[in-house]
């Protein structure tokens, strides 16, 4: 059954796949970050994603930035969701240019929000485990919004 | 601030020109057309994936390192290109065989694959029901804290030599590296160990004081290799194997699993650096062996300490009431100890007929 | 032979009695008698396992301990019972005062350390490098940038080893997180060299303004100013470097490379930010002594720029060596580099150093080079 991308189901269901592929993640390490994801657009929304641990275990719409102490926000409009994991989906990992790093790294296509560089910095010390939880979206049947 | 570059290329006209240029879009790529040794190097097992061992070719191994380093000071790679003007980085240990072993990389290849999380993988849950007595705790608290002494001992060495070392032995110093990381896992997992016992860490003694002191302190890196690698490496194998048979507890089982399998790459490199050094400075052994026969009077000290001979009596018996028939176990352990330090320093070329271990064990066995 | 025990026990009648004594099986246990309060300790989080946070109580917390430690003169742990000050060989470390090497959070850090590692040997995909075509001129491109990085990736194993065996043993878990930052280095130099020989090239052409940039490092007077030069402000330039490379980088297996090292070499920004801020809060006397030395610092640091690692990266950014490559390159090179400072000056700022940004050379040497480029 297709997910619907943004949606609180969709990044669930990238957290009980994190929880699903176990050993994956826990090789990677621990991961202790509080995150968000916007969607940028016409019908803009923002999650909350809680990593404890070797989970993902808060997945929460927020009606602002300031419902969590987040560390960083992933900043994109659709589109450029769209693309990122229309790319992941071709090989289970993402092209060159379509790393969470590439995206929010080169050009600024992905904005990368934060009060505090030491939350900054959590984004590369857990980036990782983020790249592998985004790409647990690759064989995942998508309705794009 | 200690230096200040010969060339303050901050305000060196001709740097920024050369940028400039090259953000201009005029590239020199002088890199491309450079006298180099072509490699390819891959997996020979797929299994162990890249090893230094695949790498050990041409001008790029260590098999060519000389046994005198005249020709890089710098932090150039081995088998890089070294344009004139580098800086010296102030290495002065630049003799191969000071510090070489060729069984380093492997054991340094060995340290990455068999690495293992104490936070995790030790079943604390064992620690926090505890079924054994307070003082039976408070005998293996005191060991743990002893244990983390050595551990620290155990990393400041490396820490203290590496820096010295020339980046040429570039995967023994990669070894060193990982030596300080094990040590330092172990020093956290014996600390962690003893506070969660609920009695806390034990006390600090002189002698053991006095034994680490003989070994941090030693003058050059061949004794302080010989003195950490060889005995007191040996000393933690030797209580560890002995923790982890008599404790009933099983997170006291894997701790020594895992601490004697770290500890134990120490004693192989300890090993095979005296064979090579001696291979090639012969005349070196007579000053190694005294090093170790003075280390080593330190060690009785230690051994006969009454806070670690009560202490390893009480664990070996399962309590105060019955340590003192645990006495033959102990000096039966201390006997194993010393044979097999004595068949190391034999193997690694600085046997003793003097040595202070032996005559010691001899006289708790008379 | 340094350092000789204040004892020879091959001619020490007392010894040879307590020996004796030893053998008839009369053991001392005083020190069991000497009660301690007992302490209970319990994981908060299973899966975690025995973090060293959960063993924060009592006489183990850092938080009880002074800011100078005179007692411990040995290698004994935090919270262990000390011997009397004459009975205890003194071990000689110089690094004493928390504040030369504390930094808040280390014992996540030191945690986070251990549970992230990674073997560059097996984690790799080195067995999927038949499956690419590399062109040979990207491959030279990609080989010398290896290079600078197998060289500089080292500094950070010897700055830390030269002071880590200076610190009183109070503060293990410093010890411990610089430890971890050894074998990150290792391994990151491993990496580099390994990839640099792995392709039909081998390793190019070392740096002689990067190497004097890095002597300035390891000869740094004190620790805290090795740690803001190698963590703040080099280990930041390197970790937008590895970001920039992991774009740049010619197939998923350089890719993966750069997403192993740069989380380590966030992880090392991270601590030296905070030893930076906790040096900064509780010794605020040493403000002057760090900004004259980052004054100096920041122009050593100008010695990174060098031809070859701003060429390799624009061939590697442009994917190529025709014009229309190269302008390519420059532009997204250029871009890098304006992030690398201002994420520099971003740190210091939450540091406590906000006058970095008035103050530092960097600055001006952007501001001469965009300039120069424009006037032409």
């Amino acid at each position: 059954m297709a997910i619907k991308f943004p949606s609180v189901e969709f990044f669930q269901e990238l957290a009980n796949r994190m929880q699903g592929n176990a050993a994956e993640f826990e090789k990677l390490g621990f991961c202790d970050t509080v995150m968000a994801v916007k969607v940028d657009g016409g019908d803009p929304h923002l999650y909350g994603l809680t990593f404890s641990c070797f989970d993902c275990t808060d997945v929460r719409e927020l009606g602002g930035a300031d419902e969590l102490e987040l560390d960083f926000t992933l900043v994109a409009p659709l589109a450029l969701w769209r693309e990122m994991f229309e790319s992941i989906q071709k090989s289970g990992i993402p092209e060159p240019a379509y790393t969470l790093n590439s995206l929010s790294h080169v050009g600024d296509r992905m904005a990368v929000v934060y009060d505090d560089p030491e939350g900054h910095d959590k984004f590369y010390r857990f980036m990782a485990t983020i790249q592998a939880f985004v790409n647990q979206a690759s064989d995942l049947d998508i309705e794009w919004a | 601030m200690a230096y200040y570059a010969r060339d303050d290329f901050f305000n060196n006209p001709e740097v920024l020109e050369r940028s400039v240029e090259i953000f201009k879009g005029k590239l020199d790529i002088g890199w491309k057309n450079l006298d180099i040794e072509r490699v390819k190097c891959r997996p020979s097992d797929p299994r162990r994936g890249l090893t230094f061992d695949d790498t050990n070719v041409g001008s790029y191994g260590w098999d060519q390192i000389p046994e005198k380093i005249r020709h890089n000071y710098s932090m150039a790679p081995r088998g890089a290109v070294q344009p004139p003007g580098l800086p010296h980085l102030g290495y002065d240990i630049n003799r191969k065989s000071e510090v070489w072993a060729d069984n380093a990389p492997a054991l340094y290849e060995e340290s990455k694959a068999r690495h293992w999380i104490p936070t995790r993988e030790v079943p604390w849950d064992a620690v926090e029901q505890l079924g054994h007595s307070d003082e039976l705790e408070r005998g293996l608290a005191q060991l743990c804290t002893d244990l983390t002494c050595m551990a620290t001992a155990l990393g400041d060495i490396p820490s203290k030599w590496v820096w010295h070392i020339n980046q040429e032995l570039l995967e023994l110093k990669m070894f060193q590296c990982a030596q300080m990381f094990d040590a330092a896992q172990l020093a956290d997992v014996f600390r962690k160990r003893a506070i969660a016992g609920g009695t806390g860490l034990g006390r600090d003694h002189a002698p053991l004081g006095e034994l680490l002191k003989c070994v941090l302190d030693a003058g050059s890196f061949p004794c302080a290799s010989a003195s950490t690698h060889i005995l007191l490496a040996g000393l933690m194998q030797v209580l560890l194997r002995h923790m982890g048979a008599c404790s009933p507890n099983a997170a006291d089982e894997t701790i020594a699993r895992f601490g004697v399998q770290d500890v134990s790459r120490s004693i192989a490199y300890g090993v095979e650096h005296m064979r090579s050094l001696l291979k090639e400075r012969p005349h070196e052994s007579t000053g190694l062996r005294g090093h170790l026969d003075e280390v080593e009077n330190a060690l009785v000290g230690y051994l006969a300490s009454p806070m670690l001979f009560s202490a390893l009596a009480l664990v070996t018996a399962g309590g105060r009431e019955k340590a003192a028939e645990a006495v033959p176990q102990v000096t039966a352990l201390y006997r194993k100890f010393a044979d097999e330090h004595l068949e190391r320093r034999e193997a690694a070329g600085i046997g003793s007929e003097t040595s202070p271990l032996q005559a010691f064990v001899s006289e708790l066995e008379a | 032979m340094s350092y000789y025990g204040s004892t020879d026990y091959s001619y020490n009648s007392d010894f040879n009695l307590r020996v004796r004594d030893m053998k008839k099986g009369n053991l001392d246990f005083g020190w069991l008698d000497d009660a301690r309060d007992k302490v209970e300790v319990r994981r908060q989080d299973p899966r975690r396992g025995l973090m060293l946070q959960d063993i924060e109580v009592g006489d183990y917390a850092i938080e009880n301990t002074p800011e100078v430690v005179r007692e411990n003169r040995g290698l004994a742990p935090r919270g262990a019972i000390l011997a009397e000050g004459s009975d205890q060989p003194d071990l000689g470390p110089t690094l004493n005062k928390k504040s030369d090497v504390w930094g808040y959070r280390v014992q996540s850090y030191w945690e986070e350390a251990m549970s992230r590692q990674w073997n560059v040997t097996t984690d790799v995909p080195w067995q999927d490098m038949d499956k690419y075509e590399i062109p040979e001129e990207i491959e030279f491109a990609f080989c010398q940038l290896c290079t600078l990085l197998s060289e500089v990736e080292m500094i950070a194993t010897d700055l830390p080893s030269k002071w880590s065996h200076h610190m009183n043993s109070q503060f293990q878990e410093v010890k411990g997180f610089i430890a971890t930052q050894c074998i990150d280095e290792a391994r990151h130099a491993e990496v580099f060299r390994k990839r640099a020989l792995a392709n039909g090239v081998g390793l190019l052409r070392a740096s002689v303004r990067g190497e004097h940039a890095l002597k300035g490092i390891l000869e740094a007077d004190s620790y805290s100013e090795g740690s803001v030069f190698l963590h703040v402000l080099g280990e930041g330039f390197i970790l937008t470097l590895f970001r920039s490379s992991e774009f740049i980088s010619p197939t998923p297996v350089e890719q993966r490379m750069f997403q192993l090292v740069m989380q380590d070499e966030a992880r090392h920004v991270s601590y030296g930010l905070q030893h930076l801020k906790y040096l900064m809060d509780e010794c605020p006397e040493a403000r002057p002594q760090i900004n004259g030395f980052l004054d100096e610092a920041e122009r050593h640091l100008t010695g990174l720029f060098n031809p070859d690692q701003l060429e390799s990266m624009i061939v590697l950014g442009g994917k190529g060596t025709s014009p229309e490559c190269i302008k390519r390159g420059v532009e997204t090179v250029g871009a890098f580099q304006g992030k690398q400072i201002q994420e520099y000056f971003h740190r210091a700022e939450r540091a406590g150093l906000p006058e970095r940004r008035e103050r530092s050379p960097l600055l001006e040497l952007q501001q001469r080079m965009l300039t120069a480029i424009q006037a032409v």
